[in-house]
């Protein structure tokens, strides 16, 4: 088929068709983007903590920026080159933008992959440290008794309790001795969702009941009653060969019972040395093991905007009483840093500079003297939650990972069709140069957009 | 597409470098500028955008051929559009603060 008004303007709108497809696709993308740029402005307004201002390492997104310019001056120069039947300086030209393309996802892909190792505990104080973790961080637990919730709408697999548990651990069910499996739980969900359909049964034959004595149409009501019976005899019969509703199951553990459980795996602030919390929300009973359970990071960072609101009553007192600063033993730095940090707010301060609150709240610590950062190691039961720099931590990563990855996805988007252009391209030009011309016109228009959206995210997200 | 005859293009081509130019030197204003840090940090944010709108408007005036195509009213409809809804959205935040019941009360 022949797809019209490629090259001549088509007479009632007055533009070749590919020009208004792709104006209405990016009036369409502005709509896009502009909704999350709007969830960035409520998060960002409703936060209850400072927003991080100049946390993101500048460079990566400041050498970016440059790229995405030069990508697209280049792709209308790749246009114009078209325009003028300049075959191998459009070659080059375009050549040149997918370069860009490629080193502006290279660069992005090391500024996620520095996120995604680097590591965030948040104590229950709520200091942050940031660093990196041990390999070797684990939750040891000896488990005695887990309660898993079997949930009467498939809540809860039988999978995360069995991985979480040692190899040689065996479950039994205290009731009745059988042993767990997924197909145990299969089988006790079956029986309670047929002992919940009896139910359901009764529940609606008792209200019909009701209603006909209300109503006194006692032959009525007379010729339910054995349907009410018959009811009830099932239900008995149903309870007393083995189903019923059983919310949860109390299982025993035996053989292996040490358990060495990743955090990740816990639910938030749910370790206790009596009780861990799985996160399908199966509670494990029995015994932590503090000493092996212990977190032990390499801290680079430390910052208190979780311990005090108010930055400006922010003080040293306040920071030898949190728990980091019970630290100082283990972190020769903190109190270094801590003089150094209140010497340069200080020093803003006489110089009659302002000093924002992330200025306030955050502590550099230095490297040792062995070119390493200080380690500490923390009892599991003062750590809040971990993670690392992924969009879990807080609402700023999410938003930063949403907004960015987006983005990224538009520029390989945008790199593919550009592509396409270059290396499939000769065939075209050779039939209908100004067929071609317009494809990178609409291809650049696209890619200029692209561009435009970063010239937005890079001050808001690295710089404001 | 008015504009687009090869002298015309070969005429533009300066300008693409300029603003290319121009832009570099912008980006590196707003980094040099955020460094600098208002008394209230809306101020900050301000000059941020103000920048950034900026750079945004002459990668649509030059590169995207705004600074023509914008006249032609197929095109002109779709950019009104697009601002009328872009400007409700950013102002869904304000909406979303908004009480209607609490000013019935007070």
């Amino acid at each position: 088929m022949e797809i019209p008004y490629t090259v001549t303007a088509r007479p009632d709108t007055g533009l070749f068709n590919a020009k208004i497809g792709i104006w209405l696709f990016l009036a369409s993308e502005v709509m896009l983007f502009g909704g999350l740029f709007s969830g960035y402005v409520f998060l960002r307004l409703g936060a209850d903590y400072p927003w991080p201002e100049h946390e993101l390492n500048i460079w990566p997104g400041f050498i970016n920026t440059f790229v995405l310019i030069a990508s697209s001056v280049s792709v209308v120069f790749a246009w114009a080159a078209l325009k003028l039947r300049q075959w191998r300086q459009y070659t080059f030209y375009m050549g040149f933008t997918l370069l860009c393309a490629a080193a502006f996802c290279v660069i992005k892909g090391y500024e996620y992959y520095g996120k995604f190792t680097h590591q965030a505990v948040i104590l229950t104080d709520g200091t942050k440290l940031s660093g990196h973790l041990k390999e070797s961080n684990r939750v040891a637990f000896e488990v005695e008794q887990v309660t898993f919730n079997t949930g009467l709408k498939g809540h809860g697999d039988a999978a995360m309790v069995l991985e979480a548990l040692p190899a040689g651990a065996r479950l039994v069910d205290q009731e009745n001795g059988r042993e767990f499996s997924a197909a145990y739980v299969a089988e006790v969900r079956e029986s309670n969702r047929r002992y919940e359909e009896l139910r359901k049964d009764k529940a609606r034959l008792e209200a019909a009941l009701a209603r006909e004595t209300a109503a006194d149409r006692q032959s009525r009501a007379r010729e339910l009653e054995p349907a009410v019976a018959e009811i009830n005899r099932k239900i008995e019969e149903a309870v007393a060969a083995g189903a019923g509703p059983r919310p949860s199951l109390a299982l025993k553990v035996e053989g292996e019972t040490l358990a060495e459980i990743p955090p990740g795996m816990l639910r938030n602030r749910a370790w206790a040395p009596e009780s861990l919390t799985l996160r399908d929300g199966t509670l494990l009973g029995g015994t932590m093991k503090s000493e092996e359970s212990r977190v032990v990071m390499q801290v680079d960072k430390i910052d208190f905007r979780g311990l005090s609101p108010d930055p400006a009553k922010f003080d040293q007192d306040q920071m030898n009483r949190s728990i980091a600063g019970s630290m100082a033993a283990q972190l020769p730095g903190i109190r270094d840093a801590w003089e150094r940090h209140r010497a340069g707010v200080e020093e803003r301060k006489a110089a009659g500079k302002v000093v924002r609150p992330n200025r306030h709240y955050a502590l550099k610590i230095d490297k040792t003297a062995a070119g390493e950062y200080p380690e500490v190691s923390i009892p599991r039961e003062q750590v809040a939650r971990e993670s690392n720099y992924t969009p879990r931590l807080n609402t700023f990563y999410a938003i930063y990972f949403t907004l960015t990855g987006l983005h990224a996805l538009h520029v390989i988007a945008g790199a593919v069709v550009l592509g396409y252009f270059l290396f499939f391209g000769r065939k075209l030009y050779l039939q209908n140069p100004e067929h071609l011309a317009n494809r990178v016109e609409v291809g650049g228009l696209f890619w200029h957009f692209v561009d435009l959206v970063w010239i937005f995210l890079f001050p808001l997200l690295y710089l404001l | 597409m008015a504009g687009h005859t090869p002298e015309e293009i070969k005429a533009h081509a300066r300008n693409y470098l300029y603003v290319g130019g121009l832009l570099f030197v912008f980006t590196i204003i707003t980094v040099l500028v955020s460094f600098w840090e208002s008394e209230n940090h809306a101020v900050n944010v301000a000059i941020g955008l103000l920048i950034a709108s900026f750079k945004a408007a002459l990668v649509a005036w030059v590169f995207m051929h705004l600074s023509t195509d914008r006249r032609h009213p197929v095109i002109k409809a779709l950019l009104v559009a697009a601002a009328i809804f872009f400007i409700a959205l950013m102002f869904l935040t304000l909406w979303g603060k908004w009480n209607p019941i609490q000013t019935i009360l007070s």
